[in-house]
């Protein structure tokens, strides 16, 4: 019997046990480029092996978005 | 295909110049690469050359679009000095494929030029940007490019 949690709004069924990192991992999501929200609440990436998914969680797994510019010419020069 | 109404184009440009000297940010929510709302994040890298959106802001935004029916359609930013051409960095960042990524070049202050991309796999393919003056979308409304 498996875990029904709400996965980006969706309903999802994941099996019992399952910690956010395993959620990530069945996911292929890698732990350093995401942003994991629990209930609202934004976890720690320490969090991801210790917390454990429960019925009716809320979750949401977002990308980081950045970038920027390329290296200035003396940033290049420094390399 | 981005298509983006002129007066939203003109907040997005705003947006990043209110910004300088540091990059800016933001979200792009439409339907089918139309863009209908922007969403302002905070940069938290507060740098001149690169960009971290607030994930708090972040979260909000795509919960926001996700529950207002629209979908993210793209993903704006601002090159402060340097042309409105994906970096290295822009690349390895592009984690949402099927996101249009806007860039928004500073380069000129006076002429700020915008160029749209889809990066995926690595790949940097540019896209057509559109910039409608009305609502409709219709060819006549449609005859500028940046």
């Amino acid at each position: 019997m498996g875990i029904r949690i709400y996965l980006n709004g969706r309903e999802h069924v994941v099996s019992p046990g399952l910690s956010v990192a395993g959620l990530l991992e069945e996911k292929r999501m890698r732990p350093e480029v995401v942003v994991v929200e629990l209930n609202g609440r934004i976890l720690a990436k320490e969090e991801y092996g210790t917390t454990f998914l429960r019925e009716g969680d809320r979750v949401e797994l977002i990308y980081h978005m950045g970038g920027g510019a390329p290296p200035a010419p003396a940033d290049e020069q420094a390399r | 295909m981005l298509v983006v109404r002129k007066s939203l184009f003109e907040e997005i440009v705003g947006h990043l110049r209110d910004e300088l000297p540091n990059e800016g940010c933001g979200i792009l929510a439409g339907k089918d690469g139309v863009v209908m709302k922007i969403y302002r994040i905070a940069n938290v890298a507060r740098s001149p050359t690169s960009f971290l959106m607030d994930p708090r802001e972040q979260l909000d935004a795509m919960k926001e679009i996700r529950e207002s029916g629209l979908e993210m359609v793209g993903i704006y930013h601002s090159h402060v000095a340097s042309p409105a051409y994906p970096s290295e960095r822009d690349v390895r960042m592009a984690l949402y494929p099927d996101a249009t990524y806007l860039i928004v070049s500073f380069q000129d202050r006076e002429r700020p030029r915008a160029r749209a991309f889809r990066i995926v796999g690595g790949e940097i393919e540019e896209e057509a940007l559109l910039l409608g003056g009305g609502e409709g979308y219709g060819d006549k409304d449609l005859p500028e490019r940046t």
